[in-house]
């Protein structure tokens, strides 16, 4: 009883997101039919790939905040590199030339936080602030037409009307899943996360595992990137702002500790998913599109107070349960 | 039974009834009744884990207690908020000093309740001049203009303490082991403080040292499991007393393990050579360290704190790898930059700070124990095997006997002496060769303790030499084949364990070594 409550608690966010969905097939007629829930997927995805690299940071102890300008700023390398500077640039080697800008921005993220020992956060708020105002110097107008097959991991549906970018997202969760759970570098991040000294003096490199989380969470953003164009089918140099924040709150309410060592992928994914449906049914409301961030932020709030009473709440039933042990060999005794 | 009568005309100025405290696994403090009288020093003495920090920490505020009262002169209070307490002239200092490293002296002493001028703002003069007399009066020679964490961590925990007598000058003042950081020196301004105050105040004063209890205390309680086992003046006490009050079981206290073990000094010779230090030499901490550790052999470092006995081990673990000389490992020529490295070569060392560099408390027993060894757990796709790990931290909390619902309950909630034994079971998972164990006994209770020294001792010892440190030196000449005493960064003399003498090695430890010598060529 106590582990099916426990678990039911790991878990609470799934809860809250089942009984989001039966309120609002309820209240709104179209929510809860198959292209509309795609439809969330979709929409979701730019943000999974956001949040998945936030929480993996958050799990160290350390976060990104440069996130948000790497999602433009590295495909606007790879645009660049097909549309002007290099004629006849090859898309998919711009799809990589953009992955490896990201992963090039969370090395040098990584050097800074891991081995000079700046403060991720100042680190990271300069990458934030530098790359946003070089966005707006390389690409000051939006591009359009832009090559089928930069922009088909965004664009493209496959089998049963999915998205592609929808798989991949889902691929990725999977594959941190596996990575947290089953990996060593994963467990290295969680130890890390949990108790730095300790996880250095058992002999983990902790310089490396921080720098190559650095490196992750800027491909993932650069990734973000790849999707988000093709998605909108253009290039804009506004990419991306104000999602950081929303990277947070969909770590935040899956569970990931803002003091490291605690986060989960499937987590991730109901933080990110309850945002979604939120974004997805205000808008069919027809709530006007600042009232929607309103509510999210106030969702953070709520998520925030959700967060504390649940260590709480997880304290109480195992003090319940030690109690009753506690009772019970007393009386053996 | 005069001395009784006297007790009973004191006023009482605190009571506590029937206190508890429940922690997840423990009963902290069970059903407690004691009183606390004016001009009366009342002892608290038990193990670890024995609930006194508990205790007080209720007493003071600091935690809300679970059931009982708390009467302060006849008003009661079903729970105490640390501002409530301090109103009701409630005062503690604990066990690590409480202050603001960046203020000086004088502001530290003064703050929160600065005195102020007539137009609200902080009379600074008043302040240091009072600062100043008061230091006066107690006898310490300070810069008041001092930082505080220019100051030595006694000198700290000694201003705390005045800053309860003289400033705050509360009625009732609880010591939470204030004396263990302070030095020799200071811990006699302590008593001379505490006598000359204790007049008009009821003093709660909680030490692991008996002699200190005895010495100081008009009255004690001894606490184990939570629970008051007795409440006796100190007249009728001594320190057997007091120990078996403590212990409950005073037979484990004779019992030693290396009675049984044979003699290693003889067979040594054939034994692997596991680590050689040639000519270890780090300026300020240590000089012209040469020591050998053979196979299944024990060597204990005896010295007190800045003797070089933990830097020692830091630089052979790689965590504090500037130092000059040569280390052998298994007759390799190695030197560690860092930790990781010295893993790979299975140097183990188990850090003398367990919270801070031991565990990860917010992750599970399993997840501690594998930490090290995850590498060998994984299948050819390097994917980790759940149940591989399970078998494992099975069988570790098993031959190390830690105490634990199940492996995934979090190390946060175990115990002291069980936090310990996990991190035991992680470094031994590694099969190391080489231990080196920094304090591991320190802040257990003493069943625990032995179940610790004999893992050691039985298990580590199999396929391995073992470098380590305890704080005192029982210890240590329970279980070592031979120990190194260093004094002031430098080895003084090497004992083997047939002519283990504490008396002589402790006389090494405080550096006398003509009075060390004396005694050997006397023998």
């Amino acid at each position: 009883m106590t582990k099916i409550k426990l678990k039911i608690l790991d878990h609470i966010i799934w809860v809250i997101l089942v009984i989001l969905i039966i309120v609002n097939a309820i209240i709104i007629p179209r929510f809860f039919t198959y292209g509309n829930l795609i439809n969330i997927l979709y929409h979701s995805s730019v943000l999974g790939f956001l949040v998945i690299a936030e929480s993996l940071c958050l799990i160290t102890g350390n976060f990104d905040l440069s996130i948000e300008s790497t999602v433009a700023f590295a495909p606007a390398v790879g645009v660049l590199l097909m549309m002007k500077w290099v004629p006849g640039f090859s898309p998919i080697l711009a799809i990589i030339v953009t992955l490896a800008v990201g992963a090039l921005i969370g090395l040098l993220n990584g050097i800074m936080i891991a081995k000079f020992n700046i403060n991720p956060f100042l680190q990271t708020l300069s990458f934030l602030i530098i790359l946003r105002g070089l966005t707006y110097k390389l690409i000051p107008m939006s591009i359009f037409n832009l090559p089928q097959k930069f922009i088909f991991l965004g664009s493209q549906r496959v089998l049963f009307n999915i998205p592609v970018a929808v798989l991949v997202m889902l691929l990725a969760i999977y594959l941190v899943h596996i990575m947290l759970t089953k990996r060593m570098y994963g467990r290295s991040l969680i130890a890390i996360g949990g108790n730095e000294r300790a996880s250095f003096i058992s002999g983990i490199d902790i310089k490396k595992v921080k720098i190559i989380v650095f490196v992750i969470s800027g491909m993932l953003a650069a990734f973000a990137g790849i999707i988000a164009v093709g998605r909108q089918q253009t290039i804009t140099n506004a990419m991306g702002e104000g999602l950081v924040f929303m990277a947070f709150a969909g770590a935040v309410m899956g569970g990931v500790s803002l003091n490291g060592g605690v986060g989960s992928a499937l987590g991730m994914l109901g933080g990110l998913l309850v945002l979604g449906v939120i974004d997805n049914s205000l808008t069919m409301l027809g709530v006007d599109a600042f009232m929607v961030y309103a509510v999210k932020g106030m969702l953070i709030f709520v998520a925030i107070m959700l967060d504390n009473s649940k260590t709480k709440m997880r304290e109480m039933i195992l003090f319940k349960e030690e109690l009753i042990k506690l009772g019970h060999s007393a009386r053996d005794a | 039974m005069v001395n009784s009568d006297k007790f009973k005309k004191k006023r009482i100025l605190a009571q506590i009834r029937n206190l508890t405290k429940v922690y997840p696994g423990v009963i902290a403090v069970d059903n407690v009744y004691m009183d606390f009288r004016e001009g009366e020093i009342h002892g608290i003495i038990g193990k670890n884990g024995a609930g006194k920090t508990t205790l007080v920490s209720v007493f003071s505020g600091i935690i809300p207690p679970d059931k009982g009262e708390i009467i302060i002169r006849n008003k009661i209070f079903k729970k105490l908020s640390r501002i409530e307490a301090k109103s009701q002239g409630i005062d503690i200092v604990t066990q690590e000093p409480q202050i603001i490293p960046m203020n000086t002296v004088f502001e530290n002493l003064y703050l929160p309740d600065f005195i102020l001028k007539n137009n609200g703002s902080i009379d600074w003069e008043k302040i240091k001049m009072r600062t100043m007399k008061i230091l006066k009066e107690v006898g310490l020679d300070i810069d008041i203009n001092m930082r505080m964490n220019d100051l030595s961590i006694s000198m700290q925990q000694l201003l705390a303490i005045i800053k309860s007598f003289y400033i705050n000058n509360s009625p009732i003042i609880v010591l939470d082991e204030s004396s263990a950081s302070l030095s020799e020196f200071d811990r006699e301004i302590l008593f001379s403080i505490i006598r000359r105050k204790k007049e008009k105040k009821a003093i709660i004063y909680i030490s692991h040292r008996t002699d200190e209890i005895l010495n100081i205390c008009d009255v004690v309680t001894v606490l184990r499991d939570g629970k008051r086992i007795k409440t006796e003046s100190v007249i009728n006490l001594d320190k057997e007393k007091i120990s078996s009050l403590i212990i409950g079981n005073p037979k484990r206290l004779d019992f030693k393990i290396n009675e049984k073990a044979p003699d290693l000094t003889k067979e040594q010779a054939k034994k692997k050579k596991i680590l050689n230090l040639v000519n270890l030499k780090f300026v300020g901490k240590y000089e012209n360290i040469s020591l050998v550790v053979h196979q299944g052999e024990i060597v204990g470092l005896a010295g007190l704190r800045g003797s070089g006995r933990t830097e020692i081990m830091k630089a052979i673990a790689g965590i504090d790898p500037s130092y000059s000389g040569k280390i052998e490992i298994n007759g390799k020529e190695v030197k560690f930059t860092k930790p990781y490295q010295a893993c790979k070569e299975r140097v183990v060392y188990l850090p003398e700070e367990r919270e801070r560099e031991g565990i990860i408390d917010i992750l599970s027993v399993e997840s501690n124990l594998s930490i090290l060894v995850l590498k060998k757990l994984r299948n050819k796709f390097g994917m980790i095997i759940k149940y591989k790990e399970r078998n494992l931290s099975e069988k570790l909390i098993k031959k190390f006997e830690i105490k634990c619902f199940n492996p995934e309950q979090e190390v946060k909630y175990l115990s002291g002496g069980n936090k310990q034994k996990v991190v035991l079971g992680k470094i031994y998972s590694d099969n190391p060769i080489l231990y080196l164990l920094d304090e591991p006994t320190k802040g257990i209770d003493i069943s625990t303790k032995m179940v610790i020294l004999e893992i050691i001792k039985k298990e580590l010892t199999k396929n391995a030499g073992i470098v380590m440190t305890t704080s005192g030196l029982e210890d240590l000449m329970k279980i070592c084949d031979k120990i190194v005493i260093l004094f002031e960064g430098k080895i003084i003399d090497e004992v083997y364990k047939k002519d283990f003498d504490e008396r002589k090695i402790y006389l090494g430890m405080q550096g006398l070594v003509k009075n060390y010598e004396v005694t050997i060529g006397g023998n």
